[in-house]
C-alpha cells in the first residue's frame, strides 16, 4: 500500500468541466451519495478520465491519512478524568474557618512565672532553716520544687502535662506521703488511662511500703483497662500481696476479663496461694 | 462549664455565607484547647496556616429545619449542627469542642485545620464515632483515643497521648518533643513508630504477650534496685511484662510505648 | 463492555451512573484530544479542552436525548469548547498546528519517508484555512458520518458533500506538491 502511495505520479492538470459531478468525488468514495448521486457519477467516470485521475489522487490521500497515527493524549488524561469524576460523586467542599487569637498564652506566661517565685521563696524559706548546706539539703530543695510543680501540673487540663508530673514525682527522693497520695489520686481517677498508667509505675518505687500496696491492691479492683489491671497484678505479684486475691478470682471468673488479664490473675493465684 | 457560650449567630452567618461560597472565617478568642468527639466517618487533622482553624468536609449541607416555634431562640444542647457541617461547635471558656451527632453514620471525610498553638485532643471512644484518625504535620500537643479505631500520623512531635483498645497506632515523628513524656497504649492492636535516628528519650517498651522490635540501640538501665528484701529474688524473673527500657542517643524525655497483644515496632529513620 | 453502544452508556450516565463515562472517556478521549490538536489547539490546552467536554457531557447529562448520537454530541460540545477557546485566547486558529504534529519521530520509530509524508500532510493541513481543517480533521481522522458533521455544523448533507471535496481538493494539491519536492 506504502508502495502506492510512493509511485504515485501527481497529474498537474484536471481538465473537466463538469463541477458539479466533480465535486462529488470525496463523496462517491466514502459511500455518501445518494443512488442517484452515485450513478450519475458513475456514468461521468466512464468518459471523464481526468475525474478517474483525480478519484485516484483522492483515494491516495486518504489512505495517507489513514496510515497518520493519532496522537497519544498525556499519560495522566485517565487519571484527571477520574479524579473530575470522583469530585462529581462527592458535593462541593464545605468549610468554616476561624481565626484564633493567642492571648491565653500571656496567661500561661503568668502561671510560669507564678510557679518559679513560688519556688524561689521555698528555698529562701529552706535556707533561713538552717544553715547546714549539705548535699542532701540540696537534694531536698530540689525535691521541693519539683513537689510545687508536680502539684500544680497534675492539676493540669493536658494529659502530657500530668504525664511529666507523674515523671517529676518519680525522681522525688525521699517521697512524702502527699504525693504518694497524689500519685495514688491519679491512678485512680485521671481521665487518661495513659496517665493512669504512668502513675501506677511510678508507685511501683514506693511499693515496699505495705499502705500503698494495701491501696494498689484496692485500686486493681476498681481499673477497668486491661493493661492496668496486668501492670497492678506483675507489680503486686512480685511483693507477694496477697490482699489482692479475692479481685483474682473475680478476674478469672468474670466472663468479661479481657482473657490476657485472666491468664495474668491465674497465673498469679498460683504463685500467691 | 459556666459559661458556655453557643456561637450559633456566628455559624448562622458561616452557614449562610457558606451557601455561596462554602467558606467562612471568623475570629474565637482564647482558644487553648480543641476537643474533637465523636466524629462520623474518617477525620484527617493537618496544620494549617495563620492561626485559622477550620473545618471541611464533603458531606451533604445538612438540612436546616424552620420551625416557628424555635424562631429566635437559640438551641442549648450541644449535639446541635451549628456549622452547617453536620458538627457542633461550642465554645467554653478556653476550649472549644468539635463533635459530631448522636447516631450512626458512617458517611462523609471531615478535615480540621488547626493552629499550632492549640492542645488537641481527640475521643473517639463514642461508638458513633468512625474508624479513622489521622494527623498529618501537627506540631501540637495531642491526646488521641479510641475503641477500634485505628490512629494514623505522620511527620508529628507530640508530645502524645495516644490511647486505642483494638486499633492499630502507626505513623511517624519529625521530631520528638522533649517539654513532656509521650505514651502510645495499645491493648490489642499493634504500635509502629518510626522517629528519626537522632532522637533521644529514655523509652520504655512493653508488650505482655506480643513482640518487640526495635531499630533503635538502647541502652538498658542498671536493673531496678528492689527496695524490697522478700520480693527480691521474685522482682528478678518478672519484670513487668515482656520489656526493655533505657535511654536512646543518650536519654531525652520520656516515651512509652505499651501493648497487652500487639507487636511494637520502634523504628528509626 | 465493547458490546455496549456509546448511547446505551450514556444513558446509563444519565440515569446517574456517573462511573459509567469513564468507559465512554476511554473510547473517545484520543480521538477528541487529536481534533483539538488539528484545529491548532497547542498540545496542553487540548489536553484541557478534552477533560472540559467530558466535564460538560457529566454537567449536562439530563439533555442528552435517548438515542441521539453520543459522538455527533460530544464533537458538538468539542467545537463550541475549541470556538470559545480562541475566542477567550489571543492564539488565532489560522496560526500553525502544535509542534508536535510534526516532531514524528520523537514519539516513534518510523521510516524516514513515511515520516516525511506525514510532515507534509500536517504542513498541509497547516497551510488549509480552519474551518476545512474542522471538516477533514471530523472526516478523515476522527472518521464521522457525512450526516453527522453536516449537524455538527449546522449545514445540509448536500452542502458537506461539496465542502468536504473542496477542503480535501486544498489539501490535496498542497500535499503533493510538497510530496513531490
Ligand atoms: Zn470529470
Amino acid at each position: 500500500m506504502k508502495k502506492r502511495i510512493i509511485d504515485y505520479q501527481k497529474t498537474d492538470t484536471m481538465k473537466c468541466n463538469n463541477t458539479q459531478i466533480n465535486a462529488l468525488l470525496t463523496a462517491y468514495l466514502d459511500n455518501a451519495l445518494t443512488p442517484e448521486e452515485s450513478k450519475m457519477v458513475e456514468a461521468h467516470l466512464n468518459d471523464c478520465s481526468d475525474c478517474l485521475d483525480e478519484l485516484q489522487e483522492i483515494r491516495t490521500l486518504h489512505l495517507q491519512i489513514e496510515h497518520t497515527p493519532l496522537i497519544d493524549p498525556p499519560t495522566d488524561a485517565e487519571r484527571r478524568f477520574r479524579q473530575m469524576l470522583e469530585k462529581q460523586h462527592k458535593p462541593q467542599k464545605q468549610s468554616i474557618t476561624i481565626t484564633v487569637d493567642f492571648s491565653w498564652k500571656k496567661i500561661a506566661a503568668a502561671i510560669i512565672i507564678f510557679l518559679a517565685g513560688a519556688a524561689t521563696v521555698l528555698l529562701f524559706q529552706s535556707k533561713t532553716d538552717s544553715d547546714t548546706s549539705s548535699i542532701a539539703h540540696l537534694e531536698n530543695q530540689v525535691s521541693q520544687m519539683r513537689q510545687v510543680l508536680m502539684t500544680a501540673l497534675i492539676k493540669n487540663d493536658s494529659p502530657s502535662d500530668r504525664l511529666k508530673a507523674v515523671q517529676y514525682a518519680e525522681q522525688i527522693s525521699g517521697p512524702s506521703p502527699e504525693v504518694t497520695n497524689i500519685l495514688l489520686e491519679t491512678l485512680n481517677h485521671d481521665p487518661s488511662v495513659n496517665v493512669r498508667l504512668a502513675a501506677a509505675n511510678a508507685l511501683h518505687q514506693f511499693a515496699v511500703h505495705q499502705e500503698v500496696r494495701t491501696k494498689l491492691a484496692q485500686s486493681l479492683q476498681q481499673q477497668s483497662d486491661p493493661m492496668l489491671q496486668i501492670v497492678l497484678i506483675k507489680m503486686l505479684v512480685q511483693f507477694h500481696e496477697r490482699s489482692m486475691v479475692p479481685t483474682l478470682q473475680d478476674f478469672s471468673h468474670d466472663e468479661k476479663t479481657h482473657e490476657m488479664v485472666k491468664k495474668e490473675a491465674e497465673e498469679a493465684l498460683t504463685v500467691l496461694l | 462549664m459556666k459559661h458556655t457560650i453557643l456561637v450559633i449567630i456566628i455559624f448562622w452567618l458561616a452557614w449562610q455565607t457558606g451557601l455561596s461560597q462554602n467558606q467562612y472565617e471568623t475570629k474565637i478568642p482564647n482558644i487553648r484547647k480543641v476537643l474533637i468527639e465523636k466524629i462520623p466517618g474518617t477525620l484527617l487533622i493537618e496544620q494549617s496556616q495563620n492561626n485559622v482553624f477550620k473545618i471541611e468536609t464533603d458531606k451533604e449541607p445538612s438540612e436546616i429545619v424552620e420551625d416557628e416555634r424555635t424562631r429566635g431562640l437559640k438551641p442549648v444542647t450541644s449535639s446541635y449542627d451549628n456549622t452547617g457541617l453536620g458538627l457542633s461547635l461550642v465554645q467554653s471558656g478556653s476550649n472549644v469542642t468539635i463533635s459530631g451527632p448522636n447516631q450512626f453514620d458512617a458517611t462523609g471525610n471531615y478535615t480540621i485545620f488547626l493552629p499550632p498553638e492549640v492542645e488537641v485532643s481527640v475521643d473517639l471512644t463514642n461508638p458513633f464515632s468512625g474508624q479513622l484518625v489521622e494527623i498529618r504535620g501537627l506540631k501540637n500537643s495531642l491526646e488521641v483515643k479510641t475503641l477500634s479505631g485505628d490512629i494514623k500520623f505522620s511527620n508529628i512531635t507530640g508530645p502524645t497521648v495516644f490511647h486505642s483498645i483494638s486499633g492499630n497506632i502507626e505513623g511517624s515523628f519529625s521530631d520528638l518533643n522533649q517539654e513532656a513524656p509521650s505514651s502510645i497504649i495499645s491493648i490489642s492492636g499493634l504500635i509502629d513508630l518510626a522517629m528519626p535516628s537522632n532522637t533521644k528519650a529514655e523509652v520504655k517498651l512493653m508488650s505482655v504477650s506480643g513482640k518487640i522490635y526495635s531499630g533503635f540501640e538502647i541502652e538498658k538501665e542498671k536493673p531496678n534496685k528492689n527496695k524490697d528484701p522478700r520480693a527480691g529474688e521474685l522482682a528478678q524473673i518478672s519484670g513487668i511484662g515482656q520489656k526493655t527500657s533505657g535511654k536512646i542517643n543518650g536519654g531525652g524525655t520520656s516515651l512509652i510505648l505499651q501493648s497487652i497483644s500487639g507487636n511494637i515496632y520502634f523504628r528509626n529513620k | 463492555m465493547d458490546w455496549l453502544s456509546d448511547e446505551d452508556i450514556m444513558l446509563e450516565v444519565k440515569q446517574g451512573n456517573i462511573d459509567a463515562l469513564s468507559l465512554l472517556f476511554k473510547r473517545h478521549h484520543k480521538h477528541l484530544f487529536n481534533f483539538f490538536l488539528q484545529t491548532g489547539v497547542e498540545y496542553h490546552h487540548s489536553e484541557d479542552l478534552t477533560q472540559q467536554v467530558f466535564y460538560r457531557i457529566l454537567k449536562y447529562k439530563d439533555s442528552y436525548r435517548e438515542k441521539a448520537g453520543f459522538r455527533k454530541w460530544m464533537f458538538t460540545i468539542a467545537r463550541n469548547i475549541m470556538r470559545r477557546h480562541f475566542e477567550t485566547r489571543k492564539r488565532h486558529p489560522e496560526q500553525e498546528l502544535p509542534a508536535i504534529l510534526l516532531n514524528i519521530s520523537e514519539r516513534q520509530t518510523i521510516d524516514s519517508e513515511e515520516e516525511e509524508r506525514i510532515k507534509a500532510l500536517y504542513k498541509a493541513l497547516e497551510k488549509i484555512p480552519p474551518q476545512d481543517r474542522e471538516l477533514i480533521s471530523l472526516s478523515r481522522f476522527q472518521g464521522m458520518k457525512y450526516e453527522d458533521i453536516a449537524e455538527i455544523t449546522g449545514t445540509t448533507v448536500g452542502a458537506i458533500k461539496v465542502k468536504m471535496h473542496r477542503a480535501l481538493k486544498k489539501l490535496r494539491d498542497l500535499y503533493f506538491e510538497k510530496a513531490d519536492h
